[in-house]
């Protein structure tokens, strides 16, 4: 039986692996060959939750390689923490293969892609349950390099040669920031066990007087793979890509910088300053990059930045140590942020459609009470679940719900449509919506919390995250200034603009088109009309 | 003269200027309405060939299929030596126009730059993309009917990115400009230093830089209705804003020291235009061909030809071979297809996709079909019921002329169900989006909705057809459909009896449809449905404005039902036997099945009779979607076609949905017993025309001049697209990014795409559609025919200037002759008998 786990965890792992091997040697453009290495990926994410439940069922097991015993030199962890990541890594990768399958049918460069996005999965399922740190290290590598060669895998495409350039480009520093970690724990501390709270005290102990460095270069690494700050500006680039890049981006690379800062938070929390720094960095991306996503005229641009400002809420919530509030985001908001790319082709208004508005309009007062009795009942709900305040942090998000469910009833009343029963059938919605992520939040706490860092001596107080919900409100109070509204959405539209465009008419000469391309021609040379050429 | 009066002069004279630059734009519309249209349309005075050349210099397009496709068709024999020995003796070939080669393709600053490494254009495009997708996605602060223009010159001065680009002193200048968009262009003519005789092709230019954008914008100036929704962005603003970016920069990049401000500098660097912005220098390697492999005769003259020459020798010879096969496949005398009197009649739309369903309907069972402009020529603006906007169904060609309006068969409590349901749905939209957008919410909002999206994703990307079936299950309880009619109700714009009779009359009288009613008649409208496409609207009805084609079926049926109607097509001579009922239907091209609609209305003695139909239509829509499947890319073989072919319909990832109008060739006005039983493989719009009931061509003339000129403009857009990818298609689907809601940009941003996207014109390498002008064919008395050309000058112009084909007969016993561009007529002789006769006399 001990096998049998140990096999599924790693065929979840390595499966994906198999298939990019596949698409690399498969014959072009051979549907077979990309259809068995999309099964290849559905197979991964059965396996990976065949592992989550054998570890519910049984508890935590892992396989190991190589190394003195207790001291392996790679291995593999399946604990409530890692089958989590693992199950939404697997599960993604199947999702974009799937949908890839048939998006990319016409792509003749489909098989770069297929295989650069498995190469994407399995990295990021080591990073995900990977034992010692040398095996995280190494696969936060190539997780990225994987990365740049699926934005990069159709040069064609306009901007798309840039957008990879510049992903590498920040990649490469913050893997060196990582890198140069892991040189110093191994130095001091060996390849430590990342998987055990105890190996991480000793190890901490040994870097001594070197944390807070070891500490700061893991944030840097966390910010630039999560596009934070001056880190991020690789991101709004990457929208170049065909559609399927994108939702595997958000939804199982960007959230990287939050992977890492949870399995190596007993490290990172360590130092008060690195997570000063993290939590500035991240809290002024949240409330930046959200008011700038208000602002941009263009579908993918919007969720970028949606993303980038949800990539510092978690990364906030990292470094005031609300590891399992992070945790939640990262999984949650990777699955809504991957089904809004896959459907960012809906967004078209068609004639005749839209119905017509409900005629009653809620006062003010009127709104502001369902708002506020909105927020009351959800969070009502929320803390009569067991558990949900117990974990660190737990009553900030209850705040923070507290205001979702606020817009919510807010923006419900303006044109409250329906009768009674439909207002009745409202608020039992909201209510089982607040149910359910209390739950959510509560099951999964009782169930990983125990595999989760306990918050360093670093980590700030939760209480920090409010700074983020001011910040919002300021910049919406300020767009309703008039006197700053102009120069702010201004300065808002100019940010988010791309910093440069390709027209067609600057379109290098020679280059290839896939489409239209190279067809091997006959024997002899001689143009049909081209003049000048023959 | 005082300065006011010269100002107001200069104004005139720059409006005029504007609209003779703009002609070399075509309009973009929105992607809810999609249209396709000749990007060339405006340049028709000239002939095809001056006018690709025309465009290729000035908009750097390439208008010919690219020579590796050409010897691709020649190595399969798809043109042989025989199409290019017909090609070159055909009329001789015309080339280029007088002057074509001394026009001004370059801007001012796209000289400057090339001269001194500036960037200035480029910077340009970038602000004004910026800016454009901002105002048209309502992002820009705007005073109430103030125009693009006015909303940036108001917002501008707080643009940081200025700052960078400009420096200190130069924000200082744009706080100068005038208040007027037309004063604006003018400043910023003369600060470029443009002499007046260069002003229409620097504007031209200008506009060429970016083509969506200038497109859009000359919709929204030209072609869009005053009542169209969103913020307007006009030809003038769009100018104004360009130009003064480009003399700001200007000014910044000389040092203010105005030395681009002068005529001199101007023409001191004309030279650059010699500059290669032809297609040449983006085509790929020289096509490979084995000289030797081609006969002598047609080696010596083909390889004699310059480059366009060559182009239009072997574009002839390419659309000289399928005219042949077409006209040889059309039946020569009716052979008493139909003797028996059909169980019914059935209308469809001139679109190519009807035609398939035309020729498997009429091979199941009895049916006469006929084909028609898919709006019933009833060009209405109709108001959906529960909807808060009306849509204009008919042709762009068009104003709709009257109000329908669809209303509750019975106003019981489904209706009010229905209409609870959907606001309900819309009020949750509202919520979700508000609180996305909203302070401090959207943290929350996306983990705690991500767990259901999460699912949903998986759920609708695997099992794509079940998904969509439980959606609609879902719809269905909170919003449940409802009986409803179509009316048109004089009282509220609509028509009245008389105008509804002359439509009657009209529209009968056009398809052929006088006399021999069948006791049912089914008009089908058609429309496709696919998910998550952004181009969805594209593979809708053109006749119904890019709309799907029910409502129009359903308004044009529900007219021709009224007794009192019918009273008034008997005074016209026109008598329709009150057994006779019509039904409207909708074909859903992407499925291959047809709705049909009102059954609360039709007698219960037709039940039977439409329940036979339905079935007979079922069969008909499975043989062609399996007809169809074996040409869709991704369908697995030997597995239930129709049910792969309709998933694809539900599916978000599907980016080949359907062929859509693609390898579209051929326009034919001819009565149904000349095509009865052949193939045409969904290449040709079928339109019905009985020359007998129309002695002044009266309906012929309407045939010619508006559901022709709409295949041209939908043959015109396929052409482009498929010769100029780069330039004229909307490029890959996979990296489309929805703007504003009115179109794509590829990746981050940029120009707007237009044309059609790549996935609909190419199979991965793989040329699907065959970029052939439009033949069009007519069964008409060749005098009336002439006659009908003549009067009308946008037929000479298509069919003296090549853009249009033309082959005719008078009659089934006539045989085919061709119309050449000096309007004489010539025999039709296939390429190989051609060669016979050459080799026997010479």
């Amino acid at each position: 039986m001990d096998v049998f786990t140990q096999w599924l965890l790693g065929a979840a792992v390595l499966m994906p692996i198999v298939g990019s091997a596949i698409a690399v040697v498969g014959a072009k453009g051979s549907n077979r060959r990309r259809r068995i290495v999309t099964e290849l990926g559905w197979m991964s994410a059965l396996f990976a939750f065949g592992t989550a439940v054998a570890v519910a069922l049984r508890g935590s097991f892992g396989i190991t390689l190589g190394g003195a015993h207790g001291h392996p030199f790679l291995g593999l962890w399946a604990d409530p923490l890692t089958v989590t990541l693992l199950v939404l890594i697997c599960g993604v990768g199947a999702v974009v293969q799937s949908y890839g399958l048939r998006y990319l049918q016409a792509d003749p460069k489909a098989e770069r892609f297929f295989a650069a996005a498995n190469v994407v999965v399995t990295a990021m399922a080591v990073v995900s349950t990977s034992i010692t740190v040398a095996g995280l290290v190494a696969a936060w590598v190539v997780a990225g390099i994987g990365f740049v060669v699926v934005v990069g895998a159709r040069p064609d495409l306009p901007g798309v040669r840039t957008s990879a350039r510049r992903t590498l480009g920040m990649f490469v520093l913050g893997d060196a920031a990582l890198v140069g970690a892991a040189v110093i724990i191994w130095l001091r501390a060996g390849n430590v066990d990342v998987v055990s709270a105890h190996a991480l005290r000793l190890a901490a102990g040994a870097i001594g007087g070197l944390s807070g460095a070891v500490a700061l270069l893991i944030v840097v690494a966390a910010l630039s793979r999560s596009a934070q700050g001056p880190f991020g500006r690789w991101l709004p680039g990457t929208v170049s890509a065909p559609t399927p890049a994108s939702a595997l981006l958000h939804a199982g690379v960007v959230n990287g910088g939050g992977i890492l800062l949870i399995r190596l938070g007993a490290l990172a929390g360590d130092s008060m300053f690195a997570m000063v720094v993290a939590f500035t960095v991240a809290a002024g991306t949240a409330i930046v990059a959200t008011a700038l996503m208000t602002r941009r005229p263009d579908v993918k641009g919007a969720l970028v930045f949606s993303t980038m400002g949800q990539m510092g809420f978690m990364i906030a919530e990292c470094a005031v140590g609300a590891y399992l509030a992070a945790l939640v985001h990262l999984v949650g908001h990777g699955m809504y942020k991957a089904t809004l790319f896959f459907g960012s082709g809906s967004q078209v208004p068609r004639l005749g459609e839209e119905p017509i508005a409900p005629a009653r309009v809620g006062s003010t007062l009127v709104r502001l009470l369902a708002a506020g009795a909105t927020a009351v009942a959800a969070v009502g709900v929320m803390t009569a679940i067991p558990g949900v305040l117990e974990h660190r942090g737990g009553a900030v998000l209850l705040v923070f719900t507290a205001a979702t469910a606020a817009a919510a009833g807010w923006a419900w009343w303006a044109r409250r449509p329906g009768s009674v029963g439909v207002a009745a059938a409202w608020v039992a919605s909201m209510l089982a919506a607040g149910a359910l992520y209390g739950l959510v939040l509560g099951g999964l706490g009782d169930w990983i919390g125990p595999a989760l860092p306990i918050a360093g001596i670093g980590t700030l107080s939760p209480w920090w995250l409010l700074t983020m919900g001011a910040g919002g409100l300021a910049i919406a109070g300020l767009l309703r200034v008039s006197s700053i509204r102009q120069r702010l959405v201004a300065s808002l539209i100019a940010a988010g603009a791309p910093p440069a465009i390709t027209g067609p008419q600057r379109s290098t000469p020679g280059s290839v088109d896939p489409w239209v391309g190279s067809r091997g021609g006959t024997v002899q040379t001689t143009a049909i009309w081209t003049e000048g050429v023959a | 003269m005082n300065t006011t009066d010269e100002l107001l002069a200069a104004r005139t004279r720059l409006l005029v200027q504007v609209d003779e630059a703009a002609r070399l734009i075509a309009p973009l519309w929105p992607l809810s309405t999609v249209i396709a249209v000749n990007p060339l349309w405006d340049l028709r005075q000239m002939p095809f060939a001056e006018a690709v050349t025309y465009a290729s210099r000035v908009l750097g397009i390439c208008g010919y299929p690219s020579p590796s496709l050409f010897a691709e068709e020649y190595a399969s024999q798809r043109i042989t030596n025989d199409d290019l020995r017909a090609a070159l003796g055909d009329c001789p070939v015309t080339h280029g126009g007088k002057g074509i080669s001394d026009v001004v393709v370059l801007t001012a600053t796209e000289r400057h730059d090339l001269a001194h490494g500036t960037e200035i254009a480029a910077t340009t495009d970038r602000e004004v993309a910026k800016w454009s997708a901002a105002f048209l996605a309502g992002m820009v602060p705007t005073h109430a009917a103030s125009g693009f223009y006015t909303a940036w010159r108001a917002i501008i001065p707080s643009d940081p990115t200025l700052r960078r680009i400009l420096g200190k002193s130069g924000r200082g200048r744009l706080a100068e400009l005038p208040t007027q968009p037309e004063d604006a262009i003018l400043l910023g003519l003369d600060r470029l230093g443009v002499p007046e005789e260069d002003r229409v092709a620097e504007l031209a230019r200008q506009l060429a830089r970016m083509p969506g954008w200038a497109g859009h914008a000359k919709w929204r100036s030209r072609w869009a209705a005053p009542y169209q929704p969103g913020p307007a962005l006009h030809l003038v603003d769009y100018l104004a804003v360009r130009l003064s970016y480009e003399a700001a920069l200007s000014v910044a990049a000389t040092n203010g020291e105005g030395a681009m401000g002068s005529s001199a500098f101007y023409q001191h660097h004309r030279g650059l235009d010699e500059a290669p912005r032809s297609c040449e220098a983006r085509r790929l390697e020289p096509p490979r061909l084995d000289v030797e492999a081609f006969p002598a005769d047609v080696r010596e003259e083909l390889f004699a030809l310059s480059g366009a020459e060559a182009a239009q020798v072997w574009l002839r010879a390419y659309e000289g071979h399928y005219r042949d096969r077409l006209l040889d496949s059309l039946n020569t005398e009716v052979d008493g297809l139909s003797t028996q009197t059909p169980s019914a009649q059935a209308v469809f739309c001139i679109d190519v996709r009807s035609e398939g369903l035309r020729r498997h309907l009429e091979a199941v069972g009895p049916y006469e079909t006929f084909g028609f402009a898919g709006f019933f020529a009833l060009p209405i603006r109709h108001q959906p019921w529960g909807s808060t906007e009306a849509v204009d169904l008919c042709p762009v060609l068009l104003r709709p002329g009257s109000r329908t309006m669809e209303k509750p068969h019975n106003a019981d409590v489904t209706a009010s169900r229905h209409l609870r349901g959907r606001q309900v749905e819309a009020g949750a939209h509202m919520m979700f989006d508000t609180a996305k957008k909203a302070a401090v919410s959207p943290f929350i909002l996306a983990e705690a909705s991500g767990f259901l999206a999460g699912p949903i994703s998986a759920a609708k990307t695997f099992f794509p057809r079940s998904y969509a079936k439980l959606r609609s299950a879902l719809r269905a309880s909170l919003a449940p459909s409802v009986a409803t009619v179509i009316e048109t109700d004089p009282n509220d714009g609509g028509m009245s009896d008389e105008e509804q009779a002359l439509f009657a009359e009209t529209a009968l009288t056009t398809m052929g449809l006088t006399r021999d009613f069948a006791s049912l008649v089914l008009l089908c409208g058609h429309g496709s449905t696919t998910e998550n496409n952004p181009y969805a609207s594209a593979l809708d009805c053109g006749a119904c404005g890019g709309n799907r084609g029910g409502a129009s079926a359903r308004a044009a049926a529900w007219i021709l039902n009224r007794t009192r109607t019918r009273e008034l097509l008997a005074q016209r001579g026109i008598f329709i036997p009150g057994g006779t009922v019509f039904v409207a239907g909708e074909h859903d091209t992407a499925t291959d099945t047809v709705v049909i609609y009102d059954l609360h209305l039709v007698p219960p003695s037709h039940h039977d009779g439409i329940a036979v139909l339905a079935a007979d239509l079922e069969r008909a829509g499975a043989a062609l979607a399996k007809e169809r499947a074996r040409l869709l890319p991704g369908v697995k073989k030997g597995r239930n076609a129709v049910a792969q072919v309709a998933a694809r319909s539900t599916d978000w990832a599907q980016v080949q949905p359907e062929w859509g109008l693609a390898r579209n060739a051929a326009f034919i006005v001819a009565p149904r017993s000349v095509t009865a039983g052949v193939d045409l493989e969904g290449r040709c719009f079928l339109h019905s025309y009985d020359a007998s009931v129309d002695p002044d061509g009266v309906a012929l003339e309407t045939i010619l001049t508006a559901p022709m000129v709409v295949a041209h403009w939908i043959n015109a857009q396929y052409y482009f697209s498929t010769v100029d990818p780069e330039v004229l298609s909307a490029g890959d689907k996979t990296v489309h990014n929805i703007v504003a809601g009115v179109g794509v940009v590829a990746g981050a941003g940029g120009d707007l795409k237009v044309g059609l996207p790549l996935q609909s014109l190419f199979e991965s390498g793989r040329t699907y559609h065959e970029p052939l002008r439009l033949l069009t064919v007519v069964q008409a008395p060749q005098i009336r025919l002439d006659a009908v050309i003549n009067r009308n000058p946008v037929l000479r112009e298509l069919f003296d200037g090549q853009w249009v084909h033309l082959a005719a007969r008078d009659d089934e016993h006539d045989t085919w002759k061709i119309r050449r561009s000096d309007g004489s007529w010539v025999q039709w002789r296939p390429a190989a008998t051609y060669t016979e006769e050459v080799s026997t006399h010479g």
